[in-house]
């Protein structure tokens, strides 16, 4: 046999043997993987003003968190029927590998299905920072696209005076687009904005980012406002999924 | 048979270094496509058919990672192989540094073109991004035109040395 037909035999036997070995194979690539990952998260991570960043967050789940307890304070007295149907657990994994684009914008992380992880479960960081969701799913591994990737839509709402609910559609350049909102609402930058809860697996109240700036909509009598992430995605190399499993 | 095994464990480390290592670095490092350069490297100036494995393992690696929102990436990388392939064996010389340099900006050219019929974007981000990737790419094979060939023959003779004692 010619060593260019040899050479083609082989790499066709070794692509099946990834395929069918995939969840093996994935185990040992992620030993390798992580400690790569973790080290060039760290490279990222020292051009940040880390404390001022973590000042921020701390603030803003503050405020998040007070708003928060004041809504469903309310909520809550006027329906005492209410009934816990949700059962959320936090699972730790590690990011193992990005994509290596600004147009598409995800990562793989070290925990799959056997692990519990489902299609569209919400991925977070610190202490209910929303940073992305769940987009596929192997047994071994799990692929996180972030908020800010194009192809991702989060239901949301703001914590101003009028409690302005819409969908965030990610755009390019790591941020977000709150869309279709009616020119007589009243947006503010720097208004925080949080998951709205109106998502099936998505939890109200978890932190996503602020109003960076409020503009007309071309074309349109609608208002666009552009939400800045608060943290960014790329400075973890730990994150959280969390898993419900009660629905 | 044991050059295929090197060569092959060679390709996985780069792939590691580039999807965990490199991608995670701050602004444009992180757009480094050292596997791209160096398949384009090998294809043009060393061994062709480890540059076509590796180019081809790539997007096949990316597939079966579920790391690439195009689909079929390794359609993608299949097409810029053929024209680096036939750039590099039909137009290009392989001993001169714009021949190399043109090789590769052929073969990324095919597979942004590609790219751009299989998924949805916004033109001025996406020109962007792939500016950024071409230049990180020239910087890749320029510095391997040149160092490469050095490193080759420093193996070579520290080999023949162990070998003689």
């Amino acid at each position: 046999m010619k060593r260019r037909t040899r050479l083609f035999f082989i790499g066709i036997f070794v692509a099946f043997l990834l395929v069918f070995t995939r969840g093996w194979i994935e185990r040992g690539f992620h030993i390798i993987q992580r400690p790569l990952a973790k080290a060039g998260t760290w490279l990222y991570k020292q051009q940040y003003n880390a404390e001022f960043e973590n000042r921020l967050i701390s603030l803003a789940i503050d405020k998040t968190e007070f708003e928060q307890t004041q809504k469903e304070n309310q909520e809550l007295k006027e329906a005492l029927n209410y009934v816990e149907r949700t059962d959320v657990s936090f699972l730790t994994a590690s990011v193992i590998a990005r994509s290596n684009s600004t147009e598409i914008s995800t990562f793989l992380i070290d925990h799959g299905e056997q692990d519990g992880i489902k299609i569209g479960d919400p991925v977070i960081v610190k202490d209910g920072v929303l940073i992305g969701k769940i987009a596929s799913v192997t047994k071994k591994s799990a692929t996180v696209r972030t908020l800010s990737d194009p192809a991702v839509a989060t239901a949301v709402s703001l914590l101003n005076k009028s409690q302005t609910i819409g969908v965030a559609e990610g755009m390019t350049g790591n941020l977000l687009r709150l869309k279709f909102i009616p020119q007589e609402t009243k947006i503010e930058v720097n208004d925080l904005v949080v998951s709205s809860g109106l998502e099936q697996k998505i939890p109200s109240g978890l932190l996503i980012g602020i109003i960076n700036d409020v503009r007309p909509e071309e074309n349109a009598p609608f208002l666009e406002a552009i939400i800045e992430p608060i943290v960014d995605s790329r400075q973890y190399s730990i994150v959280q999924v969390l898993i419900q499993k009660g629905l | 048979m044991i050059r295929v095994a090197i060569s092959a464990v060679l390709f996985f480390v780069a792939f590691f270094i580039e999807t965990s290592f490199i991608s995670s670095l701050p602004s444009i490092f992180s757009t480094i496509p050292i596997v791209f350069g160096l398949s384009v490297y090998l294809i043009q100036n060393q061994n062709i058919y480890d540059g076509i494995g590796w180019m081809i393992g790539y997007g096949f690696l990316i597939d079966l990672m579920n790391m690439n929102d195009i689909p079929f990436y390794t359609i993608s990388t299949a097409i810029a192989t053929l024209i680096a392939v036939t750039t590099a064996r039909h137009l290009f010389s392989n001993r001169s540094f714009y021949g190399v340099m043109a090789c590769s900006l052929s073969s990324y050219a095919a597979l942004v073109i590609v790219e751009s019929f299989m998924t949805s974007f916004e033109w001025p981000i996406f020109l962007q991004m792939h500016f950024e990737r071409l230049v990180m790419l020239m910087i890749i094979v320029g510095i391997l035109f040149y160092t490469a060939p050095k490193i080759f023959v420093f193996l070579k003779t520290s080999t023949n040395v162990s070998q003689r004692f």
